[in-house]
């Protein structure tokens, strides 16, 4: 999906400093882009903002043409849940559950039928390594698994768009190495990935890089 | 994918989090079984001793309306057991003379027994061995032996009358103090009556027939009359009904509102500890409405399991305390109140997770 952003601008209250100015930026789809810059330049609040969860100060977002900036909560919810795959720093996954129905969750959030949603996260599970942690509760795996079942729970539904905020800041170099590869992987399959990261190293072998100013 | 969940997603998923995390869970539905429970051992308790004292009202004792001539000066004619038969709202009329000593024809220096005119039908709370014509006796339990009548048939005599002694009856409450007379059915309807019994069809009816009652009797003194009801009770019992409804509505007012608050007090607790959760929810695309639909979807299950074990632990209170349950309708508005105290207490909270900002949860400082 096409994810354009036009004088984007924002700020989390009116009294405090504008964290975003005049951003501008198209996203194509199949395409894995890298947002870099230092801390406090405004990374992950972009990708909230790109991922309507913040609702933007000034400027425009579309999505495939469509502005999508100022719709209502349910309606960005809804989209949210159709298209939209997230993966956040420390995998972010309810403990009271166990694996599966972890994975499961961005599925049902999205109103895909239980059977067809229990197999397609079976098949992610078995491809990044963690079937046989299925019925086990989160508590129990090691954060490299985290990471990997969080990974599971964004593919689960076949996003269109991917956002990744710092999705290998907690890992050792071979748990990110499977990160990164699933995250261009859905790039090739045509999904519009972005990814918020410190990491320069990697983003430097990027094919699209988008540096934020301080 | 139609972007929204489906009921039935919805449901496992409230189910599920009923378990886990189980203490918010358990302290909820604790809050509304003792809540419940509270209600029931109060005002239920009541309200059935209240429905048992009822019952005894409406007994035969309570619905009996009793005319007496006590100084026998005011001239009560038997017509007016036929008279008062006819009033809307009556049961059974009856009436007896005054006492005369009767005995045995052929022992004429045997024991006697008080013998009294009897006039209108034998009322249900009579149980007859048969029916008595007029000029017919019948002699309450033991008086044929008394009386030395083999059988228990015969015929006895009194200063005004004789009668032929055809079987024997026993009184049953309030008319047990007949058991000790022969009972002689009224040869004619103009006789006097001592007492006139008149029974209402139910003690709602009492005060108004006991009116009716008292401008159709025929006397020729109706103002010596004196007219006994338990109607004094029944405007008693009114009374204590209605001072007892004022302080159950206190009772279940203060009792909801506590329940009220502490519900609060336990989802506001619920939802500071699923913070991350509600915000992963809202950012995989759980709209605020649906934030809020799960919040109140949980304080409603646990509204149901509380309600339930406090009604069924209510009522086997009543069974064991007050010998009686409260009535249907009000276990169905106990169960009721409490559910909505339950969602009523979950709902700030509810909105409270639902404005969660899952940018402030989800980013790592």
């Amino acid at each position: 999906m096409l994810i354009e952003a036009e004088a984007l601008e924002h700020r989390y209250s009116p009294r405090t400093e504008i964290v975003i100015s005049q951003f501008s930026h198209r996203f194509a789809p199949g395409t894995l882009t890298g947002v870099t810059g230092s801390s406090g330049s405004g990374k992950s609040t972009l990708l909230y903002v790109l991922a309507l969860l913040l609702t933007p100060s000034g400027g425009t977002i579309r999505w495939d043409g469509v502005d999508v900036s100022s719709l209502r909560d349910a309606q960005r919810s809804r989209l949210r849940a159709m298209h939209v795959g997230f993966v956040f720093q420390d995998a972010v996954l309810d403990l009271s559950q166990t694996v599966e129905a972890n994975v499961l969750e961005a599925a049902w959030l999205a109103g895909i039928p239980a059977n067809e949603a229990r197999s397609q996260a079976r098949a992610l599970m078995t491809r990044f390594g963690v079937a046989g942690r299925a019925h086990v509760l989160p508590g129990e795996v090691s954060g490299g698994q985290a990471q990997r079942i969080a990974l599971c729970r964004a593919l689960v539904k076949g996003p269109s768009i991917i956002f990744a905020d710092e999705p290998t800041g907690n890992l050792d170099d071979e748990s990110a190495g499977i990160v990164w590869s699933a995250l261009a992987e859905a790039a090739d399959e045509g999904a519009t990935v972005i990814v918020a990261t410190h990491d320069t190293e990697r983003a430097h072998h990027l094919p699209h890089v988008l540096r934020l100013p301080q | 994918m139609i972007g929204r969940p489906r009921i039935t997603d919805l449901v496992f998923d409230a189910l599920s989090r009923l378990r886990r995390p189980i203490v918010p869970t358990a302290v909820a539905v604790l809050v509304l079984f003792a809540g419940t429970t509270a209600v029931f051992g109060t005002t239920g308790i009541a309200l059935a001793s209240q429905q048992r004292t009822l019952v005894r009202l409406n007994s035969p004792q309570g619905r009996l309306i009793t005319i007496t001539d006590a100084q026998g000066t005011a001239g009560l004619s038997a017509e007016s057991v036929a008279a008062v038969s006819g009033l809307s709202g009556v049961e059974w009329a009856a009436g007896i003379g005054p006492a005369t000593d009767a005995g045995n024809v052929n022992l004429p220096s045997a024991v006697t027994v008080p013998a009294r005119f009897f006039y209108g039908d034998l009322p249900p709370v009579i149980r007859a061995s048969t029916d008595a014509g007029r000029g017919q006796a019948l002699t309450g339990p033991g008086l044929a032996t008394t009386l030395r009548l083999g059988d228990g048939v015969g015929a006895i005599s009194s200063r005004i009358q004789s009668a032929v002694v055809v079987g024997s009856f026993v009184a049953d409450d309030p008319l047990t103090a007949l058991n000790h007379n022969v009972l002689v059915r009224g040869t004619t309807d103009e006789g006097r009556l001592l007492t006139l019994w008149v029974s209402a069809q139910n003690i709602a009816g009492l005060p108004a027939l006991r009116d009716a009652v008292s401008a159709t009797v025929i006397a020729d003194q109706p103002a010596s009359l004196r007219i006994d009801t338990a109607d004094e009770l029944a405007s008693l019992s009114e009374g204590v009904i209605t001072d007892m409804a004022r302080a159950a509505q206190l009772t279940i007012s203060g009792l909801l509102v506590a329940v009220t608050i502490l519900v609060s007090a336990v989802q506001f607790g619920r939802v500071a500890g699923m913070a991350r959760d509600i915000g992963r929810r809202r950012a995989l695309g759980a709209s605020q409405s649906l934030i809020v639909t799960q919040v109140l979807a949980h304080a409603g299950l646990c509204g149901l399991l509380g309600t339930t074990l406090g009604v069924a632990t209510g009522l086997a209170l009543s069974a064991v305390i007050a010998h009686s349950l409260p009535p249907a309708s009000f276990c169905t508005g106990v169960a009721v109140l409490m559910m909505l105290a339950a969602l009523a207490g979950a709902l700030p909270p509810a909105i409270r997770a639902a404005r969660l900002d899952p940018v402030r949860i989800l980013r790592v400082p």
